[in-house]
């Protein structure tokens, strides 16, 4: 008889702390569709398919999309992170240091400033552009093996990629508003189809990471071992590597550019359960779309009618956090292995 | 640098032939258009440039020297956003505060972030980029900050957000006559103490072999090179990377010796430069002198870390 609890003895933490963060992250999500500048009772949330007020179930279904992009982009972004910090095998990596978001969002600013509209080109453009900033970040520091000085090149990609877009922005002739939210990370102009192109994005890919997720230890190995081991270490690099950019480059349609978010979250997610990547994908998509759902609410209740952009919180909150890892990091504390 | 300036005199939302500027310059009437134009928006704004490009430049070069850092810069290590968000603060709650007021209570939040990323830096105990990221945290951190205090009091911020981006619309006389003082003070301090840089590449141990004191040294120039970013930046806003290039670029391109002179001019010519390109840009609008620098200075850095920390594992 097999005793599970001695192959895997961190199964049962992992269930107890995704139970914890589903409950927290149903909590948070009900809470922030009855707040807001109309504020909804819970019965009426209840009542939604049998009542007949239709501004309640204007109001409802616009906070309900608003907060279903949040969550599905916030994780993306932080599982999109974790893969990279699993294929880069460096715990200080994230799409926002490598300049992957900012490419991103720049080619994304650029394609609708001067040709069109669409969000399926979008989501393309944010794809590709996610992918060439993470290659031109790695094929300056190629040879550079400190992996500080990877993140380091990574920030000045993306300040670049960020002066570029502004000066765009700048000049944009018309609706200043609708760019703005790919600087700080806001929710403000979130719209039908884009909702649905990351939802369905989010089902299909996300649940295919998580399963493809304990292949992945095997990557977080060095490569003399990989290799003996006979694993394909390229082809595992390559479909990783192009999931990791589908998952980034879909969240920038949504929330634009986040700083921090995605280099906090796989790492609390390590600190919680170690460096195992079959726990630590699922972890992290959970703590990612907490945080960014929970940013977004509070920016949206806390000076309502404005509202405080979503990425202006986390940054806030995360910034914290990462001198936090840095730290540990200096300590050799993270939990690479 | 003369160069650039005759050229930011000359372009603009008009453009000035040299006739006009030397008749404005030579027999000043202040009844004419060109001529208030001339001397009161264009001549403080060049001025500005000047001194902003060249305080900013020094403070970069004694900050590298002082921390032995090629990455050392004021807006890297927080400084320059700690400044912009206390002059926010000030604005904010403290209505009718006076600009030196402001510049005072900017100059104490400078140096107060300063000392803050030290203290974490030591007890950390990080190395060159574990620094710059720190100082990057702080950086995002007080942007959002700002941010946030923007969007909360969004009626009195309109005339303070073009200063975000490090510009240098709107610089009066009076604006100059405030930093002239302190400026000039500071960089005829820096020349006459500049003869002895070199000594900052020595360590304690090396430097009392030779029977000099250098702890004072470094703490005066480590002050006076916050003191004068502090003051640029409670003026026009952070310039993000700037006083980093400034130095790296200097140095390939002169000996040591009169390296603060060289670095100052530079620096001077670099922001009178790019201010030229906002206008030639767009003449209208022109975009925050800040972000065009940053266009320049970003890639740039890139390079620096290249050259500077190719094998630097921890």
């Amino acid at each position: 008889m097999m005793n599970v609890e001695h192959h895997f003895p961190f199964q049962k933490k992992f269930n107890r702390l995704v139970i914890g963060f589903t409950t927290l992250l149903s909590v948070i999500f009900i809470a922030s569709l009855m707040l807001g500048i109309i504020p909804i009772g819970l019965d009426e949330l209840f009542h939604y398919f049998s009542s007949s007020d239709t501004s309640i179930h204007f109001t409802i279904s616009l906070r309900f999309q608003r907060e279903i992009i949040a969550l599905c982009c916030g994780g993306m972004l932080a599982l999109g992170s974790a893969i990279i910090q699993g294929l880069t095998r460096n715990p200080m990596v994230a799409p926002d240091l490598t300049g992957m978001t900012s490419v991103g969002c720049l080619f994304v600013v650029v394609c609708e400033m001067i040709w069109i509209k669409s969000p399926v080109l979008n989501l393309f453009l944010g794809v590709a552009g996610a992918f060439l900033g993470f290659l031109l970040c790695f094929s300056l520091t190629s040879r550079i093996r400190n992996r500080l000085t990877v993140i380091l090149t990574g920030i000045s990609i993306s300040f670049t990629a960020n002066a570029i877009m502004q000066l765009f922005i700048l000049h944009a002739k018309e609706d200043i508003a609708n760019y703005l939210h790919f600087i700080t990370g806001s929710l403000y102009a979130v719209n039908g189809i884009s909702v649905w192109i990351v939802f369905v994005i989010t089902l299909m890919i996300v649940p295919l990471v998580f399963m493809l997720g304990r292949r992945f230890s095997v990557v977080s190995l060095d490569d003399q071992t990989c290799y003996s081991l006979g694993v394909p270490l390229q082809k595992y690099w390559i479909t990783y590597f192009f999931l990791a950019s589908l998952l980034v480059g879909t969240s920038i349609i949504g929330v634009g550019h986040l700083g921090f978010l995605g280099i906090i979250s796989p790492n609390m997610a390590r600190m919680l359960i170690g460096n195992r990547p079959q726990y630590i994908f699922p972890l992290s998509f959970l703590i990612g779309g907490f945080t960014y759902l929970l940013a977004d609410t509070i920016g949206r209740c806390i000076i309502s009618p404005a509202e405080i952009p979503a990425g202006i919180i986390t940054n806030m909150m995360s910034a914290p956090v990462f001198l936090y890892i840095l730290f540990r990091y200096y300590r050799g504390q993270h939990e690479w292995n | 640098m003369l160069l650039f300036a005759i050229g930011n005199l000359k372009y603009g939302v008009t453009h000035f032939n040299g006739y006009d500027l030397l008749s404005a310059f030579f027999h000043t009437d202040l009844s004419l258009v060109s001529h208030i134009t001339l001397i009161e928006v264009r001549l403080p704004m060049v001025l500005m440039a000047i001194i902003a490009g060249a305080s900013l430049a020094i403070s970069g070069l004694l900050l590298q020297r002082v921390t032995q850092n090629p990455l050392a810069c004021p807006s890297l290590s927080g400084v320059e956003y700690g400044t912009a968000c206390c002059v926010i603060l000030c604005y904010m709650f403290i209505p009718h505060v006076s600009k030196l007021g402001i510049m005072c209570i900017s100059l104490m939040g400078g140096l107060f972030t300063y000392l803050l990323t030290q203290a974490i830096v030591k007890k950390i105990g990080a190395t060159t980029t574990g620094i710059t990221l720190i100082g990057i945290a702080f950086d995002a951190l007080y942007f959002s900050l700002i941010q946030a205090i923007l969007l909360a009091f969004p009626y009195q911020a309109q005339s303070i957000l073009y200063d975000l981006n490090g510009s240098l619309q709107g610089i009066t006389f009076n604006d100059i006559g405030l930093v002239a003082l302190p400026f000039v003070v500071l960089f005829i301090v820096v020349l006459l103490l500049g003869k002895r840089l070199d000594l900052l590449n020595l360590d304690e141990l090396q430097a009392s072999a030779l029977g000099v004191s250098i702890k004072p040294y470094r703490l005066i120039m480590l002050a006076v090179s916050i003191i004068l970013a502090t003051l640029v930046t409670s003026l026009i806003g952070p310039l993000l990377f700037f006083s980093l290039v400034v130095p790296h670029l200097v140095r390939s391109l002169t000996s040591s010796r009169y390296i603060i002179l060289f670095c100052a001019i530079y620096g001077a010519a670099l922001l009178l430069m790019a201010q030229l390109l906002t206008y030639l840009v767009s003449p209208l609008t022109p975009p925050p002198v800040g972000l065009v620098m940053l266009l320049i200075a970003a890639p740039m850095l890139t390079i620096i870390i290249r050259r500077h920390l190719p094998y630097d594992e921890r």
